[in-house]
């Protein structure tokens, strides 16, 4: 009597966990034998004061990388952020040029983070609404943000009065403002991709577009969240940004929108969609700044710097492939 | 969750279906057809490949907004304008195409659109997910893990996991499309245990399937669709094959497994001790030219992954090939076709066709060399042998420039054949090539091996459908866990000892 | 300073010339390229252009390149084709700008250039400064901080504009030249990283290097931008007045740090001289009269001494 159980073959589940692991936790790794490498060259970079002042440094990068890492998860990308920012430090800073009073002071602080949501949300309306792909949509409001801001404010603002310092350059039990905001809005993004049905909804939407609208979620909803999401951390970012350099400027955020993508992808998150997560991201943000640190700190010249950095980039995101293909 | 009352107290059917009709572009996927959907009842839906079945019952799970007719549930009228509604009100749709969140869980994919929320508002219960997935997994007897990835999982426990995720809703009505394609006998007898619950609870089950026999098994009424409308219906036990058959295609069908059993000619493919760690070891065949190999085993015995070394997609670390006595070293892809083994891969849609290239382009695909001249494609000759090949595999479309993606499964099918045979091999792999397509293309199909085997070609030909084996193999072999178990010549060969070989029972 | 009573003579002599004749005639067109308006000097620039253009009443096509030789060439070629009587040019870049002038010569349209100028093309003047002018005077001012601090060898960062561009290259030479001849070349130490102009990049390196090591004497930039976001980092760190600082450009908050004493110098650019001087070029060679090949406005070091003189030029063109 044939036994039905025999029948089953061994289970065709693929081997190698720790070809997972390797991806997800491979970048901790890189970033400690980054620490490693700096620490031993260059004494002063075994501070804690350095290591501070690195996480001050990409904390706008990071803030930013954090918005972008939910649009990306969404298989989509936001490209007018560094734009965006601009507009919103504009706006911010034309507040904060004026005198003191309790008017000025909320506007001066609350009108880059609705900056932010309002241009998040044109992004959103774009791509979930009227189906634009998000790379063409986003492309597109970076252009039409930088072309508008710099025609309504070419020359910088400057003379912001002192209030205004505190969110760039304040500190919270010896921590910088920068730090702390990165590190609660980080907090923030991981609950609510890993504890909240929208956050869930966003994987799905990335991992499987079709079946997500199957399975009876609003797709439309949540990739207009996403975006509205990214906006809310651009428009944090400017106000950290504009209140650490006292100055607001047209041009600023160049080239932004590239760096905190970096931070993602480096990060582990795909721009296929379906894969990302908060903490790696910050990870990836790391990085970068602990690279950026040591080789101005070795006097590397700059546009060496941007050379390893675009090596890496184009590694992770092969390394990325590579375990891919070895999971199917 | 809706409390489903005895067989006995229902009134009237749960879903009717008047006059339902769909098109897209000029043609009507589905023309005014009328169904009705008993409780507690298996219904199965038959037709060739677009004949419009999936199109009727993706109306009922709501996936198009924009049909025509009407549709009841318990005697009210609805309109079922998105996967949303059609959930609110009980159907559940277990799709063909699998429709699972690679990166989510096992738990997180069977909850999707539903999940259970934790003490706080917004907030997700991981352990409620996990224990509700649980309970369905162990009332189906799946022995899957909730926690698993579901992209580290095989395609037959990918399908089980669907198959979950619309059961564990409780639906009135469970459409079933397809079920049993990746499946193996155990799991399709699972998935029939699972039914016969859902029967007795006064589920409405709709059973889509090609392969007749399991219809017959597990339906209590039967309906045929040809070109999108109901030609026929009727309870299971007055239908016999040849009539469904009839039904189906409208006319007599000849033998679905053509198979003249010709004189062989020499040895043209032999392989020796041929392994790769991790997949399989020693194996040894020979095929003659005009002989058909069948070789045959349950899913993950390792065939594919042999095909696969032949093919030249993932390398033997040992072992010889020789092909007309000339020894070969096959190390991609690009080797073999030039030694002349050509291959079709198990899953058409991965790695078979490019969907957005046209007919024409997918079948000249690898042998575009022939064509071209200093590197410039001769269009005369290319359409010339496209409509040669095309005609001789009966591929049926509108014209060869059409996109391949939009062709029916048993089209494409042979489309993926074309594409194999147009540089002339002088030895066939077929993986599964008549997996998920219709009666009739499935007997065009193994008319055309047939025919390729009389030229002289030297066909392997993999199958988890004993039928199948049966019917067109010269000999049969049968692999398990990586190595031969056993082999048979047609005289010798039966379903029972196939089963058995396989799995190990018989010495 | 020579220069420009030059320019004030011309405009009295030709304004009376000027004011019957042009009611006569269709109004000119002149066409105008900036290198980056997005550059607080450069918007400067416009502005005084802005204002010469309405003064003389002609008719001024303003385009603007953005750091982008193809856009350069590209605006360069619509304005040619609706028709201008006088390119007024500020190159981009000192080769690649070149393909623009020869388009405008190859159109027989006159081309005046104005404070960057590009190593080819024909041209009727250049108005501008002598950007290694500009680095001349950094490297006086450091010389003089050498004597000032009496120390056998100076420390300092230098903070550089975008790798490769026309004015930072002209700038690094000036400086480092002077200091050459001036046999100050082995006792000042450079500490150099690009910071492309931007105050924040040069408020990250800055950051970093004064983390690193706050032995330095002094920081210099090529543009004020970039001294300013320095400014930030030396206050933060409490060094105002230990580290001694000078920009390039003269932007009214410049001038404000130097009055306060937070910055030590920077070295005046005018942009009226040379916005409204592009302008006056075009308009004068339409009049046909005969201009030197150049026109140089010079750079002046400012001070905490002489700031006062500055700041009401600055005030007219730059905005708050």
């Amino acid at each position: 009597m044939i036994r039905q159980d025999d029948l089953r073959a061994r289970s065709p589940s693929l081997p190698l966990p720790s070809a997972a692991v390797l991806r997800d936790y491979g970048i901790y790794l890189a970033l400690l034998a980054l620490i490693a490498f700096f620490s031993a060259r260059i004494p002063e970079f075994r501070t804690w004061d350095n290591a501070l002042l690195i996480v001050l440094q990409v904390s706008v990068i990071g803030i930013i990388a954090i918005g972008m890492t939910f649009t990306i998860i969404t298989a989509g990308i936001d490209l007018s952020v560094g734009s965006l920012l601009a507009v919103a430090g504009i706006m911010s800073g034309l507040f904060a040029q004026r005198p003191e009073t309790p008017l000025t002071a909320t506007l001066a602080f609350t009108v880059p983070i609705l900056l932010g949501l309002l241009g998040g949300a044109v992004n959103g309306a774009i791509v979930a609404f009227a189906g634009v792909n998000p790379l063409i949509a986003t492309l597109g409001s970076l252009t039409a943000y930088r072309g508008f801001i710099v025609w309504f404010r070419v020359n910088p603002i400057y003379g912001l009065q002192p209030y205004y310092g505190v969110v760039g350059q304040g500190q919270v039990f010896g921590l910088p403002m920068p730090v702390l905001i990165l590190v609660l809005l980080a907090i923030a993004g991981w609950v609510i991709l890993s504890f909240t049905r929208f956050g869930r909804y966003v994987y799905a939407v990335g991992g499987n577009r079709e079946a997500a609208r199957a399975a009876g979620i609003n797709v439309a909803l949540v990739t207009f969240a996403v975006y509205v999401i990214s906006g809310f951390c651009v428009g944090v970012a400017a106000l950290v940004f504009t209140s650490r350099l006292m100055a607001a400027q047209a041009i600023s955020g160049q080239g932004f929108e590239l760096q905190a993508i970096a931070a993602a992808v480096i990060g582990g998150a795909s721009l296929f969609g379906g894969r990302g997560r908060i903490s790696n991201t910050i990870v990836g943000a790391l990085i970068m700044g602990v690279l950026f640190n040591g080789f101005v700190m070795l006097d590397v010249p700059q546009p060496i710097q941007q050379m390893f950095i675009g090596v890496i980039i184009v590694f992770a995101v092969w390394l990325d492939a590579a375990l891919r293909r070895r999971r199917h | 969750m809706r409390v489903a009352l005895a067989v006995a107290d229902r009134p009237g059917p749960v879903v009717r279906l008047r006059g339902v009709s769909k098109s897209f572009g000029g043609t009507h996927a589905v023309d005014g057809v009328d169904i009705d959907l008993l409780a507690g009842e298996v219904h199965g839906l038959i037709g060739e490949n677009g004949a419009g079945k999936s199109t009727l019952m993706r109306i009922l799970a709501g996936c198009f907004a924009d049909y025509d007719g009407s549709i009841a549930i318990d005697g009210a009228a609805v309109r079922l304008g998105s996967p949303a509604q059609a959930r609110q009100h009980g159907v559940a749709l277990v799709h063909q195409e699998l429709s699972l969140i690679p990166e989510l869980t096992v738990a997180e994919n069977i909850a999707l659109g539903r999940e259970p929320a934790a003490r706080l508002p917004i907030f997700l219960s991981h352990a409620k997910t996990n224990e509700q997935a649980r309970c369905v997994l162990v009332e189906c007897g799946l022995a899957l893990d909730p926690t698993q990835k579901v992209d580290r999982l095989g395609i037959a426990e990918r399908q089980l996991v669907e198959i979950a995720k619309g059961i564990a809703g409780n639906p009135r009505v469970l459409i079933l499309d397809e079920p049993t394609s990746s499946l193996t006998v155990r799991e399709t007898g699972l998935l029939f245990r699972i039914i016969e619950r859902l029967r007795v609870h006064g589920t409405a089950v709709v059973y889509i399937s090609h392969k007749l026999d399991e219809v017959f098994a597990v339906t209590q009424t039967i309906t045929v669709l040809r070109d999108g409308r109901k030609v026929a219906s009727g309870p299971t036990s007055g239908w016999t094959e040849a009539r469904l058959v009839q039904a189906m295609v409208g006319r007599d069908l000849g033998s679905l497994f053509p198979r003249s059993f010709a004189a062989l000619g020499p040895v043209r493919l032999a392989v020796r001790n041929l392994g790769r760690a991790g997949a399989f070891e020693d194996i040894s065949f020979s095929i003659r030219a005009g002989e058909i190999l069948g070789l045959y085993g349950i899913i993950g015995a390792g065939r594919s992954e042999v095909a696969h070394a032949l093919a030249g997609l993932a390398p033997a670390d040992r072992g010889q090939i020789e092909l007309d006595g000339t020894h070969l070293r096959i190390r991609s892809p690009m080797q073999a076709l030039a030694a002349g083994i050509a291959f079709t891969p198990e899953d058409r849609h991965a790695s078979g066709l490019v969907p957005m290239l046209s007919v024409r382009e997918n079948i000249v695909l690898s042998a575009l060399p022939r064509f071209s001249r200093a590197g410039l494609i001769d269009r005369a000759a290319e359409h010339a042998a496209v409509r040669q090949f095309l005609s001789a595999l009966m591929v049926r479309a509108a014209s060869f420039r059409q996109e391949v993606s939009s062709l029916s499964g048993g089209n494409q099918q042979k489309v993926v054949i074309g594409r194999a045979l147009m540089p002339r091999p002088r030895a066939l792999i077929l993986d599964e090539p008549t997996r998920g397509i219709d009666v009739v293309a499935k007997a065009e199909l193994h008319g055309s091996i047939d025919r390729l085997a009389r030229e002289g070609l030297a066909v392997l030909l993999i199958s988890s459908e004993t039928l199948e084996i049966l019917g067109m193999s010269d000999r049969i072999l049968v692999m398990r866990e990586g190595r031969l178990a056993g082999e048979l010549t047609r005289t010798e060969a039966s379903e029972e000892r196939l089963v058995a070989l396989a799995a190990g029972a018989e010495q | 300073m020579k220069a420009r009573l030059f320019l004030f003579v011309l405009t009295g002599v030709t304004a009376c010339a000027a004011g019957g004749a042009a009611r006569a005639q269709e109004k000119t067109a002149i066409g105008i390229s900036y290198q980056n308006l997005a550059f607080p000097y450069v918007a400067a620039l416009q502005k005084a252009a802005e204002n010469a253009c309405k003064a003389l009443d002609v008719n001024c096509i303003e385009t603007d390149a953005v750091n982008d030789t193809n856009k350069e060439i590209a605006n360069v070629e619509s304005m040619l084709s609706k028709g201008i009587s006088c390119l007024a040019f500020e190159a981009a870049s000192l080769d690649a700008s070149v393909a623009s002038i020869e388009a405008a010569n190859k159109k027989s349209v006159p081309v005046v250039q104005f404070n960057g100028k590009a190593s080819g093309g024909q041209y009727v003047t250049f108005i501008g400064s002598e950007q290694t002018d500009s680095g001349v005077k950094l490297g006086t001012y450091l010389a003089g901080l050498y004597k000032q601090l009496s120390k056998p060898k100076l420390r300092g960062i230098y903070l550089r504009g975008v790798a490769g561009q026309v004015t930072d290259i002209a700038r690094n030479d000036g400086m480092k030249n002077y200091l050459q001849s001036a046999g100050l070349a082995e006792k000042i130490d450079f500490t150099e990283q690009y910071a492309d102009y931007d105050r924040g990049k040069a408020q990250s390196v800055t950051e970093s290097l004064l983390t690193k090591d706050r032995n330095y004497d002094f920081i210099v930039a090529n543009n004020d931008d970039m001294i300013l976001g320095a400014l930030q980092v030396v206050r933060q760190f409490n060094l105002v007045g230990k580290i001694h600082m000078s920009g390039v450009d003269g932007l009214p908050e410049t001038l404000a740090a130097i009055k306060s004493g937070a910055l030590d110098a920077t070295v005046f650019q005018d942009p009226e001289g040379q916005g409204g001087g592009g302008v006056w070029g075009c308009y004068l060679t339409l009049k046909h009269v005969n201009l030197p090949k150049e026109l140089l406005i010079p750079f002046t070091l400012v001070t905490k001494a002489n700031v006062d003189q500055f700041v009401a030029i600055a005030d007219r063109v730059y905005v708050k």
